[in-house]
């Protein structure tokens, strides 16, 4: 208790060294604080970044996968060239037993022609996709009215139509409910009944990584409607959820197989993953952030040196104080901890301008750029011992050198 | 309290060795006042830094109250310079910047003993040397007398066995001196084991004993 007493008071005796040399110690707060504040912005920046990132890939359904005719490789019996390799008819097969990592799937059609889409003197570009009840679900599509589409819509053939935010503005005064209005398509008319939730991609199309779809710009029909306009039973690709990400590029494989044992290898097929695209952006971002941790630790270690600096400084100025200190009863342990103490302290309040620096930096950044650029608690309570750490690595030799001294030769010197 | 037995200490400057104290056999009982007095560089300093465990000397024995100092771990000394013994300096030796009674308590800090008590404590031991008055003072702001008499305080706040001063008067002028060695006579006469280092004749009459030192020798 005695013991302790004494460790506990030897922090106050170090607080009070800092307070007398308060401008110099600053100095050293600072140097810290800057390599806590670069540090944690990188990590911020970076995990930040990447929520931003998967918030826009889930736009797609994080589980989805594409499958596709490969067009570059050659037919070999020169059959159906222009065929798209995927007939209505096939999806009975592929929904079932084939394709076990498939939790379900939906034909997509796009019109072969581009019709005009109007309600009455009002127009729109959107663009036109073909696809069963499953495909909003798939693709991570909600409503904000209106209804999705029901099997018997799909089957039934009904002239009905989602439509997206974009074709709402277009073809509505803002003050109607588009919910059971009429739209026609090449002549036709279907009646809307539901409005598709808007979906960011800004990121993404910025790279020009959004595949050229706008998708608030999107008019969905029943498969069966596209088909009657196109005038043939062929889909244009597969869309369809596998049961885990990790799963995906198998479902993928065996949705490909099943095809090409159907069509007996008339046709190559090829696939997407949205995993494959995690996987990217994760192996990019942390690239990046290593990049910026090596960086950052820099600027932190150039901090550790400075304090080791003024800590030896400390050590010179104070040798006589020392030895006044082992006269009246420091042993080495005391005076070893007091000084560490001080270097611990000065990163210690580095570390915590360094984080309330960085929390600033990060809620500015997250005002302007819309990034959430919130640090974790962990990530706060790892930029705090990350800071004792340099406090402790940095004064450990100055304060070595300061308990190794003689009583004697302390005294004697000036 | 203090035996030593065939103390030796040399120094070694450029590969050769200059011996210091070379064979010293000295006793001194409890309540004793003894002055050790000899010319410069006749190895007072380092005899009496031995003696206050600030240094160890390289062959020989020395005991303090019976336990054997010579072969002590370094805390261990430290235990000893923190309750056994008062050692007061030439140059006062005050932590500038702390004020009188900062500097007072000081040695109790180390002995874990708590705030209160250690105010308490320093405040007796300032009201002993007649500063009480002066206890919110820097050293800065003390005259050399009156830091001397704070440097005492300092010495005596964990009531130690065993005071030791090395020219306590030698940086003061004749007046203050004066009151200083009243104030070593006051507390020799309370009962204080007192070993001074001292150039001045007169007080080695007011002594015990005088030890005369000569080439690190007791003659
Ligand atoms: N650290 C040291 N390194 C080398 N020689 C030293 C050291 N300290 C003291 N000496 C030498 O030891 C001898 C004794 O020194 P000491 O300080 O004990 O003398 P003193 O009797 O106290 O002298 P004074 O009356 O001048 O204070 C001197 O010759 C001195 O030069
Ligand atoms: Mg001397």
């Amino acid at each position: 208790m005695n013991r302790l007493r004494v460790f506990i008071e030897l922090t106050g005796e170090a607080v009070i060294a800092l307070w007398q040399n308060r401008l110099r110690s600053l100095l050293s707060v600072l140097g810290i604080a800057i390599g806590i504040a670069a540090v944690m912005t990188v990590s911020a920046v970076s995990s930040g970044g990447k929520q931003f990132v998967l918030k826009e890939l889930e736009t797609f359904g994080l589980r989805s996968l594409w499958v596709f005719r490969d067009y570059k490789e050659k037919d070999p019996q020169s059959r159906v060239r222009d065929s798209s390799g995927i007939d209505s008819r096939d999806l009975k097969l592929l929904k079932g037993a084939c394709c076990p990592a498939v939790k379900r799937l939906s034909p997509v059609l796009l019109a072969a022609n581009r019709p005009i889409v109007q309600n009455g003197n009002r127009y729109s570009s959107a663009q036109l996709k073909g696809v069963d009840a499953n495909y909003t679900g798939i693709n991570n599509d909600r409503l904000t009215m209106g209804r999705g589409f029901q099997p018997g819509d799909i089957k039934g053939r009904r002239p009905v139509a989602l439509i997206g935010e974009t074709v709402s503005q277009d073809l509505y005064p803002q003050s109607e409910n588009p919910i059971g209005r009429d739209l026609r398509i090449g002549g036709r008319r279907y009646q809307v009944i539901g409005v598709l939730e808007y979906k960011s991609r800004d990121l993404l199309a910025s790279i020009g990584s959004d595949g050229g779809e706008d998708a608030n710009n999107r008019i969905l029909l029943p498969y069966t409607q596209v088909q009657q306009m196109n005038g043939n039973q062929q889909v244009s690709y597969l869309q369809a959820e596998a049961v885990s990400i990790a799963k995906a590029e198998q479902a993928a494989d065996q949705l490909r197989l099943a095809l090409q044992r159907r069509y007996r290898g008339s046709y190559q097929y090829t696939k997407i993953t949205l995993a494959s695209y995690l996987k990217t952006v994760d192996r990019i971002l942390g690239g990046i952030t290593a990049m910026g941790v090596v960086a950052a630790s820099t600027a932190l270690l150039v901090g550790g040196i400075g304090v080791a600096g003024i800590m030896s400084t400390a050590v010179v100025e104070r040798i006589r104080e020392i030895g006044v200190r082992m006269a009246i009863g420091a042993n080495r342990r005391h005076i070893l901890f007091q000084f560490l103490a001080e270097a611990v302290l000065i990163s210690l309040a580095g570390g915590m301008a360094g984080l309330l620096f960085g929390l600033l930096l990060g809620g500015t950044l997250d005002l302007l750029t819309g990034f959430p650029l919130m640090p974790t608690l962990g990530g706060v309570l790892t930029g705090l011992i990350v800071s004792v750490l340099v406090g402790l690595a940095s004064g450990y030799y100055p304060a070595r050198r300061a308990a190794d001294f003689l009583p004697v030769e302390a005294l004697r010197r000036e | 309290m203090i035996q030593m037995q065939a103390l030796h200490k040399s120094y070694w400057r450029g590969g050769s060795e200059l011996p210091v104290i070379r064979g010293i056999d000295l006793n001194i009982s409890a309540g004793e006042f003894v002055a050790i007095m000899g010319p410069s560089g006749s190895g007072k300093s380092t005899l009496m830094n031995i003696i206050g465990c600030l240094d160890l000397a390289d062959r020989g024995e020395y005991r303090l109250n019976g336990e054997r100092v010579s072969g002590a771990p370094s805390s261990r000394l430290a235990e000893l310079r923190g309750q056994a013994i008062g050692f007061i300096f030439q140059s006062f030796n005050l932590i500038a910047n702390r004020s009188a009674l900062e500097n007072v308590a000081l040695p109790l800090l180390y002995q874990g003993i708590a705030r209160d008590e250690r105010i308490s404590l320093a405040t007796q031991a300032l009201q002993r040397v007649a500063m009480l008055d002066r206890a919110s003072h820097q050293p800065n702001q003390l005259s050399g007398g009156q830091q001397q008499r704070v440097a005492i305080a300092r010495a005596l706040v964990n009531r130690p066995s065993l005071l030791i001063a090395d020219e306590p008067t030698g940086a003061l002028d004749s007046r203050n001196g004066d009151q200083v060695m009243q104030l070593f006579n006051e507390l020799h006469n309370e009962g204080h084991t007192l070993v001074m280092v001292t150039h001045d004749p007169l007080i080695g009459e007011r002594a015990d004993r005088v030890i005369m030192l000569h080439d690190g020798m007791v003659i």
